[in-house]
């Protein structure tokens, strides 16, 4: 809704004047280097990881630093243990390691003396039902909305994220897809998802993610930095000083073809 | 406070008796059109005495039995003597005829102007007025004259941007400014999401800004008053006059309805970007207007008796085809009776209704929902002015305001799968009680002091009250029934300010003032967004407070031709308000949980040289100042630039009559940045690059300046009719200024992350016909 807004207005700025843009120099302090830590553990996968990265200067043009000595252990709340291995530079994962619902997770990293941990909880799995399409006639342009259809919960605060991963690409489609059910508790939810780039003829995994409030409140934050007035760092769920989130979450995945 | 009540005992007590006194009142009005002149002079000839008339031109002097010459005058206008045996009191409604032609009367006008020294002798520090009138030649966007992007241009008053009609004044928030059309609030100022205000010149009187030190019978808001009066309507002839510009189109109709007894005025505008969109192929289902329509009927039962009725109503709307709407909206109305209760006693009572609302609406296939909010307010407000002496003039009265705030009501329809939010409006009850008294303690000072004692109460709903814990989670939920007290506080707001005229063209001057604010404006946005919600003060949430201290150097020059101020100010703010990081602020019922507190210090000084008399007329303002907010849970603690903190602010306005019917003007603006939250950092996270802040404001959008002109041609000017050419350059050199900066990456090698400044504006040009029937 707020990005229906954001149009909006967009287009009444563009109509009443015309707006010129252009790339600037900035003058931006240096910053010291942070640790980036980003957990994913996901209800019926047996593979799971995490990636550590490290903060540039805005200055910087090289790829982004990985962290490739942490010493990192996924623990459960009934004594199941694993240390994750390094798979790739800045990646690391578990070698079959089963996740319960209803369980605790805690995740330790440690790099070089400095600790970092999280705890969280598998969320209650919500299935996507299906996954609809319509076509959105926006001046000249056509965008093909998305639109998931789950069954939220009632009573209980459920939160979700969107993954898009059209088929041929390497890697999902950029942004943060996600929704609460603030709005729709209880019911029949079919909030419409609008992502760049989504054409006739494609073919579309949805992947739908069942996380916990922390790491929806970081995503937000992420997505409301794009648009507000007075942008901040997302409250991170790892202790310890670092950036980055603990998503322990369930998946559902379904497919579409964009007619 | 004390100290104020003390002083008022004491002004009763020093009221003179002894020799025969008799008082002069009446009216003083417009000789051609019936208008009631507000802030016109009346001056004992030969003695240092006199009185100004009050916002209905109403006044009243009090002499010794003598005889007189009495001398009635205002800016522009012919000035007007009479001669008077005062043996008896004296009612005398005087006429004076406004200067058509500036410089085929200068002289005259001139001769007006010289007695115009209310700047130097008034004990009122940071006021300035402006009118319609005198701001008519200044150049403007698009052509549209307004009053608000005047006011932008005198020091201690910030534009919020670009075009924009919203405004800061000494540090103040946006919100902390009461905006007043004939004393009704209009809570949000602005069209199009800032590009034009609300105010439509063609129905405006006069407009007077506040800048903190506002007199006791104004409350409500931190920074300022921005008191905006509407026309009467003319009492004597049938006017018919308009304007078509580039953007939009004017029509204003008054007249008589009883010659000399009872007048109307309707005054309306349209925007019609519209109409050439859906000349266009790809923007023909794009719905993009605004139209608004004042109106005022009043009538003068007799001389002790009048009544007034004025209203405004605006809309907004944006849309697309029949997908999506969002309008939005004021709607103000004031009933008013003067009543004369003596001739020294002065009486108005008021009832005002005023509201805001905003409604989006979304449609999809079998799929619909809207959003509404509205604010409405009903206010009753009495006041009296006793005209005790020629040293003494006391105002004071009540004022009582009942406030209904829904802040985001949702109504969907089943097939949509979203739930019906039906949240019960908060209700809250501000109530005040002020006496203030201008004294004149000897010729030389004045003194203006009084105090307000403001109370809010917050009344039970039947709905969820909730509370908070320091992070912002709900820790209790109670209900109150309905009108139930659940929270009062009180502020009691003491104001001071007093003029030493030590020469007969200079005086000091010094104020204080305290002043409460009860509910309160959030916004996520830079601009103003017609979705920003208003939240009244709450079990959580205490009033606004600010303190006040300034100091002032006034001095006139060559006969008053030349005036020149310093005012130098310190406010310190308590319970400021800001919002946690990542905020959801739209439609959320819990949205106290997502609000910080803390406070703020702003400072500057203000320098303003002003012409005005002559062929060339205008102004050269300055300010220096800084505004700092510290609010716990922000910027690690610790104090940081609040985001309208600007170092340094210069406008140059300047108006050359080159003949009576041509004149031009030019106006200039420099500005340091705004403060702004940039980057210091990136990181990535899902494989997408982010940004990584460090301190809040800490750093500054690049310096904002700009040249504006405009040509005023004066075509036609006969007994019926008039009509003039009103041509203007908005940026003239087309500086690119920043409207914002964002940092993206980079498209052919995503490593590198670059700033792209957005501008707007750049050379607009306008034209506009004015015309009237006279």
């Amino acid at each position: 809704m707020r990005g229906f807004i954001q149009v909006l207005s967009s287009i009444a700025l563009i109509f009443v004047m015309g707006s010129c843009t252009k790339v600037i120099d900035v003058n931006i302090n240096d910053k010291d280097p942070q640790y980036v830590i980003e957990g994913h553990v996901t209800l019926g996968d047996s593979i799971h990881h995490v990636d550590i990265t490290q903060t540039l200067n805005i200055s910087d043009s090289s790829p982004f630093p990985t962290i490739d000595n942490a010493v990192v252990i996924l623990t459960d709340d009934v004594g199941n243990s694993q240390a994750m291995n390094l798979v790739a530079p800045g990646r690391y994962e578990t070698v079959n390691y089963p996740i319960s619902a209803n369980r605790t997770y805690t995740l330790q990293v440690t790099i070089g003396g400095q600790v970092f941990t999280s705890t969280a909880v598998v969320p209650q799995a919500v299935n996507l039902l299906n996954v609809l399409t319509f076509p959105f006639a926006f001046g000249p342009q056509t965008f093909n909305a998305i639109v998931p259809l789950r069954l939220d919960p009632g009573g209980v605060a459920n939160y979700y994220e969107f993954k898009l991963i059209k088929h041929g690409k390497p890697n999902p489609i950029p942004g943060f897809f996600i929704q609460s059910d603030q709005y729709n508790d209880g019911n029949l939810a079919q909030e419409p998802i609008f992502a760049d780039g989504v054409n006739s003829g494609d073919t579309i995994d949805v992947e739908m993610l069942s996380i916990n409030r922390e790491v929806y409140d970081f995503f937000y934050t992420l997505q409301q930095n794009q648009q507000g007035s007075t942008p901040a760092n997302p409250t991170s769920n790892i202790s310890g000083g670092c950036l980055g989130y603990f998503s322990v979450q369930t998946k559902s995945v379904k497919q579409v073809i964009i007619p | 406070m004390k100290f104020i009540f003390t002083l008022l005992l004491l002004t009763f007590y020093t009221v003179s008796f002894g020799q025969e006194k008799f008082t002069l009142s009446g009216t003083i009005s417009d000789s051609l059109r019936g208008e009631a002149m507000i802030n016109a002079t009346v001056r004992v000839k030969g003695q240092n005495i006199g009185t100004i008339s009050n916002d209905y031109g109403f006044y009243s002097i009090t002499l010794a039995k003598g005889n007189y010459t009495i001398v009635f005058s205002t800016a522009g206008y012919t000035p007007k003597e009479f001669v008077l045996d005062l043996t008896k009191n004296i009612q005398l409604n005087v006429q004076i005829a406004p200067v058509i032609n500036k410089i085929q009367d200068l002289k005259e006008v001139n001769a007006t102007a010289k007695k115009n020294d209310q700047n130097i002798t008034e004990a009122v520090m940071g006021v300035e007025r402006l009118n319609p009138q005198e701001i008519a030649k200044i150049p403007v966007l698009l052509g549209e004259k307004d009053i608000i992007k005047t006011m932008q241009l005198l020091p201690g008053v910030k534009s919020a941007g670009e075009g924009n009609s919203g405004f800061y004044v000494r540090g103040g928030a946006g919100d902390q400014n009461l905006i007043l059309l004939d004393e009704a609030p209009v809570y949000n100022a602005s069209h199009l999401l800032g590009f034009f205000s609300t105010f439509n010149s063609d129905a405006i009187k006069d407009a007077v800004i506040y800048k903190g030190n506002q007199p006791a019978n104004y409350g409500g808001r931190l920074a300022s008053v921005l008191d905006i009066k509407m026309n009467d309507g003319n009492i004597k002839r049938y006017n018919v006059s308009g304007g078509i510009g580039v953007i939009s189109s004017r029509l204003n109709i008054e007249g008589p309805i009883v010659k000399d007894k009872a007048s109307f005025l309707i005054s309306g505008r349209r925007t019609y970007a519209d109409v050439f969109l859906k000349a266009t192929d790809q923007f023909k289902d794009n719905i993009l207007y605004f139209y608004d329509l004042n109106a005022k009927v009043n009538y003068r039962i007799n001389d002790r008796n009048k009544l007034f009725l004025s209203g405004y109503f605006g809309r907004d709307k944006l849309g697309l085809a029949d997908q999506f709407g969002i309008n939005w909206g004021n709607a103000t109305g004031t009933m008013r009776w003067n009543h004369l209760i003596s001739d020294k006693l002065f009486s108005n009572t008021s009832l005002i209704y005023s509201s805001y609302d905003y409604k989006i609406a979304i449609s999809n296939a079998d799929l619909a929902f809207d959003i509404k909010s509205i604010i409405r307010d009903v206010n009753i407000k009495q006041e009296f002015q006793y005209y005790m002496n020629t040293r003494n003039k006391i105002k004071f009265g009540i004022n009582a305001i009942h406030h209904e705030i829904v802040p985001g009501q949702i109504t969907a329809n089943e097939a949509s799968g979203i739930n019906t939010q039906d949240l019960t409006p908060n209700k809250s009850l501000e109530g005040a009680v002020f006496v203030t008294n201008d004294w004149s303690i000897s010729e030389k000072l004045n003194v203006s002091y009084g105090v307000r004692l403001s109370t809010f109460s917050v009344l039970g709903n039947n709905g969820n009250t909730y509370s908070y814990n320091a992070a912002g989670d709900v820790i209790d939920t109670a209900v109150y029934t309905n009108n139930s007290f659940v929270k009062s506080y009180f502020v009691p707001e003491p104001r001071v300010s007093l003029s030493y005229v030590y020469s007969k063209s200079a005086s000091f001057k010094a104020g204080y003032a305290r002043n409460a604010q009860y509910i309160h404006l959030i916004s996520n946005t830079t601009t103003s967004s017609p979705t920003d919600l208003w939240i009244p003060s709450s079990i959580n949430t205490k009033p606004e407070i600010s303190d006040q201290v300034s100091v002032g150097w006034f001095k006139n020059f060559s006969e008053n031709m030349f005036e020149f101020n310093v005012e130098t100010y310190y406010k310190s703010m308590q319970n400021q308000i800001d919002y946690r990081n990542g905020a959801n602020l739209q439609a959320n019922e819990l949205i106290e949980g997502e609000l910080l507190y803390g406070i703020g210090r702003a400072y500057g000084v203000e320098l303003i040289f002003k012409k005005k008399m002559g062929r060339l007329t205008g102004w050269v303002g300055y300010t220096l100042s800084r505004t700092e907010r510290k609010i716990i849970g922000i910027n690690n603690d610790n104090w940081y630039a609040a985001k309208q903190d600007r170092t340094h602010d210069i406008s140059i306005v300047g108006i050359y009559d080159i003949t009576p019917k041509l004149s031009v003007s030019a106006l200039f603006v420099y500005y340091t940045g705004n403060a702004i939250t940039f980057p210091s950092g990136k990181y990535i996270i899902n494989g997408q690059t982010q940004l990584l802040y460090t301190e809040r404001n800490g750093y500054r959008m690049p310096a904002y300046h700009r040249m504006d002109i405009g040509v005023t041609w004066l075509r036609k000017s006969t007994e019926k009719f008039e009509s003039s050419w009103n041509f203007s350059m908005y940026n003239v050199y087309g500086r690119e200024n920043a409207y914002t900066i964002a940092f993206r990456q980079n498209a052919d090698n995503p490593n590198v992350t670059e700033a792209v400044q957005t501008s707007l504006f750049r050379w607009i040009p306008s034209v506009t016909y004015n015309f009237k029937f006279k």
